[in-house]
């Protein structure tokens, strides 16, 4: 188990040596088929899933996130339980059985003025801040929660959701919380495992988007291999070129990019107004890009194919389902 | 005058119609003890449901500011709590008081209780928000709605938030007797004014006690806007409402926000004090011709924080 961990790393070391040569090829899988491959696409293929974080945090982040179901700007978001907008994504969802939904699991209330609750009751839990609210930072939630807290309130968000009639396509973590420490990690991995649900993790060390994986995890369910954001200090107009360099150089496999949509109004302005990263008008120039021909020609130009986590779920071999 | 007579005389003045308020032969009137004349018509002029959304905080900030209303209540539970209490920390002077929330009432938009309640608490639905119906309220635990009350108001204090007055959102605690009694019992304990009713119809289900102190009850009638009025009449309905009563203490409740995108989803499906209802009232409290109507009228605006001075046991 731990030499088929060694063999990938290896792997994934070509792949990154391909992507720096910029080698837009099929690199062949000692470990067996690609997730392209798996899903009967070849070899050399570029997946992309093209997903929005926080379905349920606002409502201009709903309507935005509607939109683009609607108009195929995306092809999956992952819901943020806990936060008071969340009934209208369920009624959403019940009436959109076809669209791809995920559950990003959320053990902070980000925003100054706008807060939440946990779901898992709050007087007593280590997951509340002074006032109540789940806390504002992931540092917070490191220096302050217990684990069983944690699993407590995560069970409470998959089962509300179940609940709800949703079924979730995959999990993955607002703000990275659940990435942030070992412990926090494992019990992320922990409920993937219990609710038979693919999980948003990344291989590769050197995205040290997680901690690294622990010994023996079956690698054929970790479909995605590399996630791609957009990073602080673009302005505006450089918004869709950001996109654009950072997909047009990636080798064949399968990718996520993840993006944050909303109209930049009252609402979210009021909401993010000490927070311009991910605030209201970097949600609105990622709606804007998303929406834009031009972006939808560079994909088609690129030949990205456009997957969705359904899609990558189907990739994920019995053998490898927990 | 025997005694029974004068504790009749006395009811009548605590029990009856604002309309007649006749000033009590007992002991000076509100407005008296707070040194205004006999005649005077205080009023207080007060939106609810400061906190529900961003829409609701706009507007009620905005009023506050520009003097349209003087005076506001918080629901605790609710998201944007916090940024009232930012508003509140930065404008000490404001009259804000504690909505006390028992219903998260709309669709697409919920909040939860703030205490932890029990399993089978009726202040907690199958989804774990706060109840949509008041039935549910009435059915539940005076126990558990009392914790989730204490809870709101400790919130409120640990927000910073000193609270002028109490109130009731929707009138839940106006609803049974046992509700009414908690709602009693931890104003007094906090010794914070109280929204109270007088009239004899809301008094059916919930009655002051016997010894409650009769000061404590300040304003002789509540006034709100009725389901049936349509957006043209909606200004002229409050001046028909207001003109004719006579002299005594009042207030005005109103639900002011902006009818846009987001105040239109939280409310969809409800038309009773929806989107565009909360227009209405803001375009009717800020109008040139309603500010001029409450001049001609000479009503004297009074906030809960002067109102608390005329009841001896909060002014001490």
């Amino acid at each position: 188990m731990l030499k088929r961990y060694t063999l990938h790393l290896s792997v994934v070391l070509s792949v990154f040596l391909a992507s720096a040569l910029c080698v837009a090829q099929g690199v062949p899988n000692p470990n067996g088929k690609t997730v392209a491959e798996r899903l009967g696409y070849p070899a050399n293929s570029r997946l992309l899933v093209i997903h929005a974080d926080d379905f349920g945090m606002m409502h201009t982040v709903n309507h935005a996130i509607e939109n683009a179901f609607q108009h195929h700007w995306v092809t999956s978001a992952s819901i943020m339980v806990p936060c008071p907008w969340f009934p209208e994504v369920a009624r959403w969802a019940k009436s959109h059985p076809e669209a791809d939904l995920g559950l990003h699991l959320t053990l902070n209330a980000d925003w100054t003025s706008y807060r939440w609750r946990p779901i898992s009751g709050q007087e007593h839990s280590s997951l509340v801040d002074a006032h109540g609210y789940l806390p504002l930072l992931t540092e917070d939630v490191d220096g302050q929660a217990t684990m069983p807290d944690v699993e407590a309130e995560l069970r409470a968000q998959v089962d509300k959701a179940l609940a709800a009639g949703i079924k979730p396509s995959h999990l993955d973590s607002h703000m990275g919380t659940l990435f942030s420490t070992q412990p926090l990690f494992q019990v992320y991995l922990g409920l993937g495992r219990q609710y038979h649900i693919p999980m948003l993790l990344s291989r590769e060390p050197s995205d040290a988007m997680n901690p690294p994986l622990p010994a023996g995890f079956n690698l054929k369910s970790v479909p995605v291999d590399k996630v791609l954001q957009m990073t602080h200090n673009v302005g505006k107009a450089n918004w869709l070129a950001t996109y654009e360099r950072m997909l047009a150089p990636l080798p064949p496999g399968t990718y996520e990019l993840i993006v944050h949509l909303a109209y930049d109004d009252g609402e979210i302005q009021a909401a993010t107004f000490d927070h311009p990263d991910w605030g209201a008008q970097w949600r609105q120039n990622d709606l804007n890009t998303v929406s834009s021909p031009a972006f939808r020609k560079f994909l088609r130009d690129q030949h990205f194919i456009l997957v969705s986590w359904r899609d990558l779920g189907r990739s994920i071999p019995a053998s490898a389902k927990w | 005058m025997s005694l029974l007579e004068r504790q009749k005389r006395r009811l009548a003045g605590l029990f009856g119609s604002g309309a007649k308020a006749a000033p009590n032969p007992n002991r000076p009137s509100v407005a008296e003890r707070l040194g205004y004349a006999t005649d005077a018509r205080l009023l207080v002029i007060h939106s609810d449901d400061f906190g529900m959304n961003r829409s609701v905080n706009r507007a009620i900030a905005e009023a506050l500011e520009q003097g349209w209303i003087n005076s506001s209540s918080m629901m605790v539970p609710c998201p944007g709590f916090a940024e009232a209490a930012l508003w509140a920390k930065a404008h000490p002077e404001a009259d804000l008081g504690i909505h006390l929330t028992m219903n998260a009432e709309w669709t697409a938009y919920r909040w939860g209780p703030v205490s932890k309640q029990p399993a089978d608490s009726k202040l907690r639905d199958a989804d774990g928000y706060l109840p949509k119906d008041k039935k549910y309220v009435r059915q539940a635990e005076p126990r558990d709605v009392e914790a989730e009350v204490r809870a709101q108001v400790e919130r409120a204090l640990g927000a910073g938030v000193k609270p002028s007055h109490l109130d009731s959102h929707m009138g839940a605690l106006f609803s049974t007797q046992a509700l009414f009694d908690v709602y009693l019992r931890v104003g007094s304990e906090y010794k914070v004014p109280m929204l109270l009713h007088k009239d004899p119809v809301v008094a059916k289900n919930a009655r002051l006690p016997a010894g409650f102190n009769r000061d404590a009850v300040v304003i002789d009638q509540a006034l709100q806007i009725s389901e049936d009025v349509g957006k043209e009449q909606w200004r002229a309905a409050y001046e028909k409402m207001l003109a004719p009563l006579g002299p005594g203490t009042y207030e005005l409740i109103v639900h002011l926000a902006y009818d846009d995108d987001e105040m239109r989803a939280a409310s969809s499906g409800h038309a009773g004090w929806g989107a565009a209802w909360r227009q209405n009232d803001l375009d009717a409290m800020r109008s040139p011709e309603f500010q001029k109507f409450l001049k001609d009228q000479k009503f004297i605006l009074v906030t809960w924080k002067e109102l608390a001075r005329a009841i001896p046991e909060i002014a001490q």
